[in-house]
């Protein structure tokens, strides 16, 4: 048997509310069963490594009518027979346990080191824990 | 890189600022290049003959969503409407209507409701095919279903995409959004198409080559100095 390829994809997450770890996990492979079924959703190896809440833009006033806008980082892990599967589950999530959230995958790469790099926060280490 | 166009954004029925200002927000974030938002909403509202503007890098073009139920109604609304918005369609349930809106010149986009299927049959795709009118397929009711319902949804879309796929017909892929949580990444738009059953290639030609050809075709004929 090939040894998998591993693929992280960074995305960002916009909700009306506060979300949790726990949450995004559920709704995510909730998601890719409705989509493609348990033995789908078995192949994929998916794994969140982590999730971090990003302050929006000053000056982006959108709270003046609105709910206020959250926005989240985060990094899957995946094989890279999988990132189209995930992919497209991401973009079919339209609430996180009832609350308004949209995905956006950012990139999608072969190595953790590019994806800590370029877009998130925290360490290589805190992201293997 | 290739453009993304979104020509059909719900405001209007929010009809305040903040509103569009939050999808301004998020159209950026998505990288954007244009959104098609009604000819009533604040931008447009007050300037008569204004069709586009450019706001924080992202264009908005002026459409109007032409709902009628009876063919009288629609020629009416249409010589009633038609200097009001760059880009015209028509939203109907009614297979004659949606017939007679494909002959029409002042019609841009015929959209397609995949709620009701059996509205674009073999006939409105024949009479699209030979008027080179593109159709409107959004997005957004994916959304708002889950479980059996989004199954008879997602079937619904798979016929209708087959249908447009063999009689060649061009397309346009809008959201259909009312919240700024319908909007979607360019890349993510293709893999809704591509899991709809729409190739990779042609979901791109939808979301950026078919809008711009519309909108251009129609700055050309509303130019003052044609």
């Amino acid at each position: 048997m090939k040894t998998e390829r591993t693929r992280y994809i960074t995305f960002e997450i916009l909700c009306s509310y506060e979300i949790t770890f726990r949450e995004l996990v559920s709704t995510i492979w909730r998601e890719i069963s409705a989509l493609f079924g348990e033995s789908g959703s078995s192949k994929t190896g998916l794994w969140l490594m982590s999730l971090e809440s990003i302050s929006l833009e000053e000056g982006t006033d959108l709270t003046r009518k609105t709910p206020k806008i959250h926005l989240y980082r985060g990094c899957l892990r995946t094989n890279h027979q999988s990132t189209d599967i995930v992919r497209t589950a991401l973009a079919f999530i339209s609430d996180i346990n009832g609350k308004p959230a949209f995905f956006s995958v950012l990139k999608i790469s072969g190595t953790m080191k590019s994806v800590q790099k370029k877009y998130l926060s925290m360490s290589r280490t805190q992201l293997k824990k | 890189m290739t453009e993304h166009y979104d020509l059909y954004v719900h405001v209007s029925q929010t009809k305040n600022w903040a509103s569009l200002q939050e999808y301004t927000f998020v159209a950026q974030r998505l990288r954007l290049t244009g959104l098609g938002i009604d000819a009533s909403s604040p931008y447009f509202s007050h300037k008569k003959g204004v069709y586009t503007v450019q706001k924080a890098g992202l264009h908005f073009y002026s459409r109007l969503t032409i709902k009628a139920e009876k063919i009288p109604q629609i020629k009416h609304l249409l010589a009633k409407n038609r200097q009001r918005a760059l880009i015209i369609a028509v939203e109907t349930n009614e297979p004659n209507v949606c017939k007679w809106a494909a002959h029409d010149q002042r019609v841009d986009l015929i959209s397609i409701d995949p709620t009701h299927k059996e509205v674009f049959d073999e006939g409105l795709a024949n009479l699209l095919k030979i008027h080179h009118k593109p159709a409107e397929l959004i997005y957004a009711p994916l959304f708002k279903v889950n479980g059996t319902q989004r199954s008879k949804l997602l079937r619904n879309y798979y016929k209708i995409i087959d249908l447009i796929l063999r009689k060649r017909i061009k397309l346009v892929i809008s959201s259909g959004a009312t919240s700024i949580f319908e909007l979607r990444r360019k890349r993510e738009v293709v893999a809704i198409a591509d899991q709809l059953g729409l190739p990779k290639d042609k979901a791109l030609e939808a979301i950026s080559e078919t809008p711009v050809q519309i909108i251009q075709e129609r700055l050309e004929e509303n130019a003052p100095n044609l």
